[in-house]
């Protein structure tokens, strides 16, 4: 038996129900993500976790098809399962196929994305693996890079909400576990 | 030369200074760190840290504030946050442990002064936090054997989860600020 039990939505506080309805509605799931239900009884983690994603990531101004390719890279260097299934299922609705991810998945140094696009992937997966080893230079490699400063205040926020999501996912799916 | 400056106070815009001082307002203080203000020209990115530090820290109230702090300190230890390691040192000062105790605290974290429930708190915050893919059915177990319930365990699981982002988010601006002598 599982740790965790997946709430049903009758169960669940309106404030919760409201924010995880407006969270599919956004990401266009077909279902409620188990790793954002599960936790569908405390209304601030919920609240928490959805301005963190929409203000972190999902508002974002840089392409869909690099923010997912990063979160893949992310999530597959971290070893998230959940995330990286979720960011291929999103990169798979954006025309990516599974030797294609497959691949940059092999070789993120040569993705099929336009340049600002990979430099962006390079820098966000930089910054989620190793924030304590940047240092100044690295913030004017990305200013010579082509980034604004808002931009690169934008890449760190999107490495530290996935680092924060990831979490939560990998917490969830040990407490869904079965024994 | 660094890239990135503190904004000064007249620099920041309406939104942003709401957002910050909201936090001054949680955190009872009158200044904010500058791993705050170094995001205010990203005005939501301040709004995403002030509600998280506000719902996965300041309400993660089953556990004592004594056993968040030290959690946080150990966190930071462990993913090398000088910034978050120096604040929490300041704020556990503030409730009593003197420098050798929280040395103590970093070299020794099973051997720490609190409850059996709030060791096991710390534990699995920083176990969580440091390295979340090594979590297993047999911790879960645990935990439950020490009368945890899901509730307790997702608060656990939120606060590891907040204490990551803000080491990200203040490493960053600290690494990014070190050349400009703040």
């Amino acid at each position: 038996m599982a740790f965790f039990d997946i709430p049903k939505d009758e169960d669940l506080p309106a404030e919760s129900r409201k924010l995880l309805d407006e969270y599919q509605r956004l990401t266009g799931a077909k279902i409620r993500a188990s790793n954002w239900q599960i936790f569908g009884r405390f209304p601030k983690i919920i609240e928490a976790r959805f301005l963190a994603w929409k203000n972190l990531s999902s508002d974002m101004p840089f392409s869909a098809d690099a923010r997912m390719v990063a979160v893949m890279l992310i999530a597959h260097t971290k070893r998230c399962q959940l995330c990286f299934a979720g960011a291929r299922f999103q990169l798979d609705k954006l025309g990516f196929d599974e030797d294609a991810m497959d691949q940059m998945c092999a070789n993120p140094d040569t993705l099929p994305l336009e340049e600002r696009d990979r430099r962006f992937v390079h820098y966000t997966l930089r910054i989620a693996m190793d924030s304590a080893n940047l240092a100044p230079k690295d913030f004017r490699e990305m200013e010579q890079a082509g980034f604004s400063k808002d931009e690169i205040l934008e890449m760190i926020a999107f490495a530290a909400y996935w680092n924060m999501n990831i979490v939560f996912s990998q917490a969830a799916l040990a407490g869904l576990a079965e024994e | 030369m660094a890239l990135f400056t503190v904004p000064k106070e007249e620099e920041i815009a309406p939104e942003a200074r709401h957002w910050l001082d909201e936090l001054r307002r949680l955190r009872g203080v009158e200044t904010v760190p500058q791993a705050w203000t170094f995001y205010a020209r990203v005005p939501r990115i301040l709004k995403a840290r002030v509600t998280a530090e506000d719902n996965l820290n300041k309400q993660a109230t089953a556990f004592s504030w004594e056993a968040r702090v030290i959690a946080f300190m150990l966190v930071a230890h462990a993913r090398r946050c000088d910034g978050c390691f120096g604040a929490s040192r300041v704020q556990l000062t503030t409730l009593g442990f003197d420098e050798p105790a929280l040395d103590g605290f970093c070299a020794n974290p099973a051997e720490l002064p609190l409850s059996e429930r709030e060791r096991i708190f710390v534990r699995y915050v920083l176990r969580i936090a440091t390295d979340p893919t090594q979590l297993g059915p047999e911790d879960f177990r645990e935990l439950a054997a020490q009368g945890f319930s899901a509730t307790d365990v997702q608060e656990i699981a939120g606060y590891a989860a907040w204490t990551v982002m803000n080491t990200i988010f203040t490493t960053v601006a600290n690494n990014a600020l070190a050349a400009a002598g703040g």
